[in-house]
């Protein structure tokens, strides 16, 4: 009996303020629900597509020759690299000759810059640059413009004789 | 924002290229004014939406759940689908895709205006006209640069600034009317420019003032323009102008339908009959991806002498790529054997290229050039031309030379053309000619169109062009009646090769009996040799002039009630400044009927 309820609901709201707010965020307009979040899938599909990095990465390689790993990745490694640099562009976070000396100032970001070894005491620090680290330049990938299920790394191919 | 005299802030060149569009710009409030290329967004291969230097013109006809999707901007949305992304999946259904439109656009063969393309798709799909896949081209720049410069602000927008547009020097009256319209539709005002012209003028800018210094008084420069699909020559003759240096287009060649295209895949023809030789083949989607690899190939070997092969591996095509790889190597005498020697063989200045098919029957297609080699159709141009340079010598020898192009990265290309021209100059006891280097081979002409822009503007240097090409109209010679025998018809020159855009000339002499009132037909007619002066009287013109287009109207008459009847009039031609052809006749009573010579079409072609 919803005429019932509607009794209760209206005096319970009317007396009750713990009961009244839930009323009010019932009541309220929904907010809208964030958009999906797909650039993941998208980064993954032109890849694939320029690429064809997910076949490689899938692909049981016990068969396989180096040699013909080695010619098959030639044209892999320079398709996917440029798709990435397309989509991702990439920067190293120091930018100096791994190997040469570095110096990491006081107040220098943790996240940014890992130390290693004997790394005590209070910056400057002098050290060796190991690994240059990556940056990426951008947070965002540019829009995916083609067909309208992000799920859909690759489709299947079928070919009409 | 426009400047003081009310025009437009930038000035737009646009090359709408055969194989590829682009678009230069330059600010021409700023001081001095930079020309800039302007990377045009497109979904490319793998389904990004990115910039790229160039729009491929491709068109691909998306069959419904292949449309892009919503969250684009609107030029990016459309059923056809321009630029990177069309033209290789348009290459996996060959019937969906619009390619060469240009070509159609001046191949008088067909109805240019008529939906022919998709060339030979079955009619399920939609089918396109050369006019209206050019516009969607130029619609899609229009949208990416309304979406990236103008955002939002009219006075930015693309159909607000002055806009030039690249035509071949070669094209005739009406595909350059033709041209002029697929602007129209999408929604451009243009100026036209031939393309060796823009890349001079793009050689102009990259070399800033030292260009006096490079071409003097008395030059004749070879613009050789090797694009992806077509090729073209023209001379520009350097001259004297009051003390300054002028510049004059003296001889224009055919639209030669070979390119770029023609010998990556050539090469990759070579391998894959190679490879199916070692028992090994390759389908049709590794065929595309070989003819990339080709291309990659070439320019590594014809850029790098010292380079005895180039290694290229072609995916396999399902999950295992690894395990279908082909690895191959296309080593240098290959590249040398299909490109050099097939397409830029050393010949002497007397070559003949290879006369066309015999087949009695041919399919109905573009006019794909017989003969491959580039050099014997440079011999044969500059022969036809060489009463340029006053006969003394047996072709038109050119002093210097612009190549254009991207088949010309590869040095060997460029090298080999020079060899050639220094070859037949040495036959005839004349020096070398000097190479014209430093503009970018893809983007020159954009850049060039945009410089014209600027020096429209008063900015910059100005190369005298005007008409690529006589024309004539045809008149029927006072006969008398012979049964079976059509009167002979004469051609009257109207309007001399170079002359000038926006100029009108008055036919001297002669009056002509017009039909007014009644259906009767107009033929006109151009030449790409001849050199005759207006009103010039040519009555053996068999080879050397060609019929252009028929004009069929009725010229309106007042007076009658429509019995038709002649009128004396005199003849007055302008070309107007998007290089179309309008005949004025002018009775002594002041009445003009106007011919406005644009176009096949027959509602359209309106005499006032």
């Amino acid at each position: 009996m919803r005429l019932f309820l509607a009794i209760r609901a209206f005096f319970r709201t009317l007396f009750d303020g713990g009961f009244a707010g839930g009323v009010r965020g019932l009541l309220a307009p929904k907010p809208p629900e964030p958009p999906e979040e797909t650039s993941h899938l998208a980064l993954l599909a032109v890849l694939q597509r320029e690429g064809r990095l997910v076949d490689f990465l899938k692909e049981g390689l016990g068969k396989c020759s180096d040699a013909q790993i080695g010619a098959a990745v030639r044209s892999i490694h320079a398709e996917s690299g440029r798709a990435l640099a397309d989509l991702v562009p990439l920067g190293p976070i120091l930018d100096a000759e791994e190997g040469t000396e570095v110096s990491i100032r006081a107040g220098f970001d943790p996240a940014s810059i890992r130390l290693s070894g004997n790394a005590t005491g209070t910056p400057p620090f002098r050290g060796i640059l190991r690994h240059r680290g990556w940056r990426a330049q951008t947070r965002g990938i540019p829009p995916f413009g083609y067909g309208s299920d992000p799920t859909i790394i690759a489709p299947a191919e079928v070919e009409i004789p | 924002m426009a400047d003081s005299e009310g025009r437009s802030r930038f000035v737009i060149g646009i090359d709408l290229g055969t194989t590829n569009c682009a678009l230069a710009y330059a600010d021409a409030t700023a001081d001095p004014a930079r020309i800039r290329t302007f990377p045009v967004p497109q979904i490319t291969r793998g389904g990004a939406v990115l910039d790229r230097p160039v729009l491929p013109s491709f068109l691909y006809l998306a069959p419904e759940g292949e449309r892009p999707r919503g969250e684009l901007p609107a030029y990016l949305r459309q059923p056809s689908i321009a630029g990177e992304f069309a033209r290789d999946r348009g290459w996996e259904i060959p019937s969906r895709l619009v390619s060469s439109a240009k070509s159609w656009l001046c191949h008088g063969g067909v109805d240019r205006t008529a939906q022919i393309l998709p060339w030979g798709a079955p009619d399920e799909v939609p089918h396109l006209s050369p006019v209206e896949a050019s516009a969607a081209y130029l619609r899609h720049l229009r949208g990416a640069w309304d979406d990236k410069i103008a955002r939002g602000d009219p006075a930015l927008a693309l159909d607000a600034q002055e806009i030039v547009l690249t035509v071949p020097a070669s094209f005739d009256a009406v595909a350059r009317d033709l041209t002029v319209r697929a602007a129209e539709s999408a929604g451009l005002r243009v100026t036209l420019i031939e393309e060796p012209t823009a890349a001079f003028y793009a050689w102009l800018d990259a070399s800033g003032d030292a260009w006096r210094d490079r071409v003097h008084v008395g030059d004749r420069v070879l613009v050789c323009d090797v694009g992806g699909g077509t090729t073209d020559f023209t001379l520009v003759a350097v001259g004297d102008d009051a003390g300054n240096l002028a510049l004059e287009r003296v001889a224009v060649g055919s639209h030669l339908l070979v390119g770029g295209d023609n010998m990556d895949l050539a090469l990759a023809v070579a391998v894959r009959d190679r490879l199916a030789a070692e028992g090994r083949r390759l389908d049709a989607w590794q065929l595309r991806a070989l003819w990339f690899a080709a291309r990659a190939a070439k320019e590594a070997i014809l850029s790098d002498p010292s380079r005895p092969s180039h290694e290229i591996s072609i995916l396999g095509r399902g999950r295992g790529v690894v395990a279908g790889t082909i690895a191959t190597e296309i080593d240098r005498s290959l590249v040398e054997r299909t490109i050099l020697e097939g397409f830029f063989p050393h010949v002497g200045w007397d070559a003949v290229p290879g006369a066309p098919r015999r087949a009695g029957l041919q399919e109905v297609g573009l006019p794909y050039e017989a003969d491959p080699a580039v050099t014997r159709h440079l011999a044969a141009f500059l022969r036809e031309h060489r009463a340029v340079a006053g006969a003394v010598e047996p072709f038109a020898a050119p002093t210097a030379f612009l190549l254009n192009g991207g088949v010309f990265k590869a040095g060997a290309l460029r090298d080999r053309l020079a060899e050639t021209l220094d070859a037949w100059l040495g036959d005839t006891g004349l020096g070398s000619a000097r190479r014209l280097e430093g503009t970018d081979l893809d983007l020159a002409v954009a850049r060039g169109a945009a410089y014209y822009g600027l020096v429209r503007r008063g900015k910059g240097v100005r190369v005298r062009g005007g008409s690529a090409r006589s024309y004539y109209i045809g008149v029927e010679s006072a006969f008398p009646a012979v049964p079976g025998l059509a009167p002979p018809l004469k051609a009257v020159c109207l309007v001399p090769f170079g002359m000038e855009e926006g100029q009108e000339v008055e036919i001297p002499g002669q009056e002509f009996s017009l039909a007014i009132g009644r259906t009767a037909e107009f033929r006109f007619l151009s030449s790409s040799v001849r050199k005759d002066a207006p009103g010039d009287v040519v009555e053996d013109w068999e080879g050397e002039i060609e019929e252009v287009a028929p004009l069929e109207t009725a010229l309106e008459d007042a007076g009658t009630g429509g019995a038709g009847r002649s009128v004396r009039v005199r003849l007055r031609a302008r070309l107007s400044e998007v290089g179309t052809l309008e005949l004025s006749c002018v009775a002594p009573d002041g009445r003009r009927w106007k011919l406005e010579f644009n176009t096949r079409e027959r509602e359209r072609e309106r005499a006032r």
